[in-house]
């Protein structure tokens, strides 16, 4: 029986151990050292991208400078924003973060709920921060919003063709495509010819009776991923969802035609299960060599160029989306509201943007957003594509600026789906397409 | 006899230490669940959506709103079908696995008893993630090997009325291990006395099976299967990892409805009134179940 | 008769293994996954032989500390789960004992299961945001009492109810008071049922998710919440996931091992009495 007690005890006082370790109890030490951030945190919440990674390389510069301590929490994409709301709805100066990355379609809901910092003031007084080097597209993306500066471009991700140069340019593929469409191959200027391309490189390699290689590798998955490559094929159509002013602009006619020509190249020059891939298994195809080209990021040419993650290195080139104007994305600094340390956390954003750290950046692979580091003769040595990708990233088009983004995201993402399942046609996918944008939109 | 009249029969000090016991418990619930779900309640009742600035007016819009809806009568549809789906082959499936495992012949029944409960020890995002690159058409596992035996590739989530199947059968791969555990459970705490009777009555294992192991059993049955029903009518994480809902609407779930009326379109109120109309389900659910619970256990 | 008696013992041992070859391959193809690198992991025809690597377990050992995630998630799921047969325990036996607030009581236990979780994250958010308990491991315990608490009630009535009340009584004459006797009578009887229901609730919270998303920070991130941030924008990383998946089960599975004997007889919910 006193055994028994014993083991009761034991588990008590383990128990109240445990408890008392939960205490975090991190106090400050602010023993003077002439740095002006010795002892404070900077708690940041980032996303798990390239870009990220690089600004962890660099972090210890930041704190060698001031004496503060960066703390990153890197999160997946699609649990930031769940993360970020009830954070970002703590009241001011109580939340848990001094800095955040914001995408670019939370900007207008962020800034309309009035969770973000002004900077405009920040800046006029700032030496290094110079808005002006930022390319126009990114700054009216991921920096102002109805007039005032939130935010500074971090990376961006505009969406481009990444294409087989091997294929493209082999004399046999191209002495077939002569004979079949009696003309030169040549690189896809619209959507109707990049769906002829698409379905001209679809064949059966191995001759057993199955198409083993696709002209597209797609995403069909709900929601954002088969949104954002559907944006692609609807402004390069001509097509827009909203203008400036936030009136609907889609008209049934272009958006038909965008969605017919999505859905058709899905069908016909895809693999099968892409309705149902996300960006992961889109990506994989094309790593694995089954897919001539595919619409997505323009920085992901390095990544199919690592040995480690592809078996397509050194055959993989980037051009704009056929058509031109394909979906600009990108990231931006800001300080939320809720930030308990916003000196610390502009004085990180001071030197994360300064001209030397954002070129370190690009150097090591990182998309950037400023001109004079997409013109800097050492980063054009190392990566001569990025003269195309600053012309891509300037003529792109951003999602629109909503402040209830994320749901236009998801009706788009839901009308889609439906559309490639056979469930609704293409016009009543668009026509509640345009009436959702328009109880969606901002009054 | 009266439940009530039980209590206060008890001696006085005795009804103090009762009460006292379920203090620290009651204090605990309150914390942590009522006063919760007190708030969420309030907010089912006001306008409010997190972007659009503070809270709104008191009305009851929301629930009127969220009826009216078809996307939510989409997915309650796609919830029953998931639920009964999953919670009456999980039954079968584990009830069956479960009387094999309790025949004292089977000599390996430790090592497979090991092996059957893990998938419940996986979280559900590792389940779902592992899942999709097993299901991979092209890049799939799976799809190869019924290449290889000469099998068609089925578009596991790809295809509408797949995939809503594929849900299914990956659930049951991640829960049958539960029901597994708890019907073992239940079967071996069994009195061993009246199957010996039984035995010296003739009786066939079948009559065995029909007149003693069912009838003991049912309780235990309906316990699993309320839990099941439970958690199954609030699945969203296999959903959220393995289709989002997709293609088209064909697996978009209630609780998944619910999380991103919450966390996309960041409307409070609405979404808390949905899940006070899924609670108020649930409740009638169980209960109803509770019912015949109780009148299985009268019959025997 | 033996014949048949065999073919039946044939036919069930089929089964079985059938069974559980079905749960053993993918868990077989995971571990195959977290000693591939990416290339080989999506590979089809699918490379048998090839050199493993241990960079996917380096990765998340040195990229991300998964050694603290997994002393968080140890360490938070134990102590809830402990707080929980503390307090569900008593809760349990008073229920049982002198069926307090039978059945309003019981039953209202039950139900808190029933809410769905994502409409009880925001108002906790905000309750641990108040009292100071956002990312630290006190409030995500907190919070998984709210599903630890009832499923321990409700393991534990029907433990309590089976040990004779004469054997409280006896040692009542000996000089135990009450309290006396439930810890050094009562509880001792009821430990199997109290270790099933620990470890249920311990395999609970090591797997929760959407709590542990939203109340923890940096410090404080448990092993899911980790796996998930695998999970990119740019794909998952599914050698990382698989090795993180690896890492997750292992310390489960060997629990579950060590007393699959004890939840076998034990993890009835109440429904045997």
């Amino acid at each position: 029986m006193k055994k028994k007690l014993v083991v009761l005890l034991a588990a008590l006082a383990i128990m109240s151990m445990l408890l008392s370790a939960c205490a975090k109890g991190e106090t400050p030490d602010t023993t003077a050292s002439g740095k002006p951030f010795e002892g404070v945190t900077i708690n940041v919440m980032m996303e798990g991208v390239p870009d990220t990674e690089y600004v962890q390389a660099q972090l210890s510069q930041f704190e060698e400078l001031t004496g503060a301590k960066v703390n990153i929490e890197v999160l997946n994409y699609a649990l930031m924003h769940e993360k970020l709301v009830p954070q970002l709805t703590a009241a001011e100066g109580s939340g848990s973060y001094d800095l955040i990355v914001v995408d670019n379609y939370w900007v207008a809901e962020f800034n309309r709920a009035g969770w973000l910092l002004a900077l405009d003031d920040r800046i006029a007084s700032s030496e290094t921060v110079q808005v002006d080097q930022y390319l126009p597209s990114m700054m009216e993306m991921v920096g102002t919003y109805q007039g005032k500066t939130y935010m500074l471009p971090f990376y961006n991700y505009a969406m481009a063709l990444v294409y087989r140069n091997d294929l493209f340019t082999d004399p046999t593929i191209q002495q077939e495509y002569k004979e079949q469409f009696g003309k030169d191959i040549a690189l896809p200027t619209s959507i109707p010819e990049y769906l002829e391309l698409a379905k001209f490189m679809t064949r059966d390699t191995d001759g057993n009776g199955t198409v083993d290689f696709y002209g597209a590798s797609m995403q069909g998955l709900r929601p954002d991923p088969t949104a954002m490559e559907f944006l692609n094929y609807l402004y390069s159509m001509g097509g827009t969802m909203y203008d400036l002013e936030g009136n609907v602009t889609l008209t049934q006619e272009v958006g038909v035609a965008a969605l017919d020509a999505y859905v058709e190249a899905m069908k016909t020059s895809a693999p099968p299960g892409s309705p149902s891939y996300g960006f992961d298994e889109a990506f994989a195809i094309v790593a694995q060599g089954d897919a001539f080209s595919y619409v997505t990021y323009n920085w992901m040419v390095p990544v199919l160029d690592d040995p480690e993650k592809s078996e397509v290195v050194g055959k993989m080139k980037v051009t704009a989306v056929p058509g031109g104007i394909g979906l600009l994305g990108g990231w931006g600094w800001a300080i939320p509201k809720s930030s308990p340390n916003p000196d610390a956390a502009w004085a990180f954003i001071e030197w994360v943007e300064s001209f030397n750290v954002a070129k370190e950046r690009a150097l090591l692979g990182g998309a950037p957003t400023r001109a004079d580091v997409f013109q800097d003769a050492d980063v054009l040595a190392k990566y001569p594509h990025y003269s195309d990708v600053e012309k891509i990233v300037a003529d792109s088009i951003m999602f629109p600026m909503q402040s209830r983004a994320p749901q236009i995201v998801e009706v788009l993402g839901r009308v889609i789906s439906e559309t490639i399942a056979g469930s609704i046609t293409s016009e009543e996918a668009i026509q509640q397409l345009i009436t959702e944008a328009e109880n969606l939109a901002d009054k | 006899m009266a439940k009530s009249s039980f209590f206060s029969n008890l001696p006085k000090h005795d009804q103090q230490t009762a009460r006292n016991l379920v203090v620290p418990a009651m204090l605990g619930i309150w914390v942590v669940v009522l006063f919760p779900l007190l708030y969420a309640l309030y907010v089912s009742v006001h306008d409010w959506i997190l972007s659009q600035g503070g809270i709104g007016s008191f009305n009851f819009s929301n629930y009127f709103t969220v009826l009216k809806d078809p996307l939510l009568l989409n997915s309650a549809k796609n919830t029953v079908v998931l639920t009964i789906s999953v919670v009456v082959l999980e039954i079968l499936i584990g009830f069956g696995l479960a009387l094999l495992l309790n025949n004292k012949g089977i000599r390996l029944r430790n090592i497979y008893l090991f092996i059957l409960l893990i998938p419940m020890l996986m979280p559900p995002i590792t389940v779902g993630l592992i899942w999709r690159l097993l299901l991979h058409p092209e890049l799939g596992i799976i799809n190869y090997v019924l290449s290889v035996i000469g099998l068609p590739q089925p578009l596991w989530l790809a295809t509408p009325n797949l995939a809503m199947l594929t849900i299914i059968i990956v659930d049951v791969w991640h829960e049958t291990a539960f029901i597994i555990l708890v019907l073992l459970a239940g079967l071996t705490s069994m009195p061993e006395e009246i199957y010996e009777a039984a035995i010296i009555d003739g009786a066939s294992s079948r009559q065995k099976f029909q007149f003693i192991t069912l009838p003991l059993m049912a309780p235990t049955i309906l316990v699993a299967t309320i839990i099941r029903m439970i958690a199954a009518l609030k699945t969203y994480d296999l959903v959220y990892i393995l289709t989002r809902g997709g293609p088209g609407i064909s697996t978009e779930t209630i609780s998944y409805y619910i999380y991103k009326v919450f966390f996309v379109a960041l409307d409070v109120g609405k979404s808390s009134a949905m899940a006070f109309l899924l609670l108020l389900v649930i409740i009638l659910m169980t209960f109803l179940l509770m019912k015949v619970m109780q009148k299985t256990e009268q019959n025997y | 008769m033996k014949i048949k008696k065999r073919l039946g013992l044939i036919l069930a041992n089929t089964i079985l293994i059938i069974a559980s070859l079905s749960v053993l391959l993918p868990i077989l193809w995971v571990i195959r996954t977290s000693i591939a690198n990416r290339l080989i992991a999506y590979k089809i025809p699918p490379v048998w032989i090839f050199t493993p690597t241990l960079d996917n377990f380096r990765m998340i050992f040195e990229t991300y500390p998964f050694q603290d995630y997994f002393l968080n998630s140890l360490i938070i799921s134990t102590a809830a789960s402990l707080v929980a047969l503390l307090i569900g325990s008593l809760a349990a036996y008073s229920i049982a004992r002198f069926r307090t607030g039978d059945p309003a009581l019981r039953l209202s236990m039950l139900s808190t299961q029933m809410l769905p979780p994502i409409a009880l994250v925001i108002p906790i958010f905000l309750i641990m945001n108040v009292i100071k308990l956002w990312d630290s491991m006190t409030g995500l315990v907190l919070a998984y009492l709210s599903f630890n608490l009832p499923y321990t009630v409700w393991i534990l009535i029907s433990f309590f109810q089976g040990i004779p009340v004469e054997m409280e009584e006896a040692a009542m004459i000996d000089g135990c008071s009450r309290f006396q006797s439930l810890i050094r009578i009562v509880f001792p009887v009821a430990l199997p049922g109290l270790l099933s229901a620990g470890v249920y609730n311990f395999i609970l919270n090591w797997n929760e998710f959407l709590f542990a998303l939203i109340l923890t920070g940096r410090n404080t991130r448990t092993l899911p919440v980790a796996i998930s941030s695998l999970w990119t924008q740019q794909g998952v990383n599914i050698g990382a996931v698989s090795a993180a998946t690896v890492i997750t089960i292992l310390p489960v599975i060997l629990l579950t091992f060590v007393i699959q004997k004890f939840l076998v007889r034990n993890l009835t919910f109440g429904s045997v009495k």
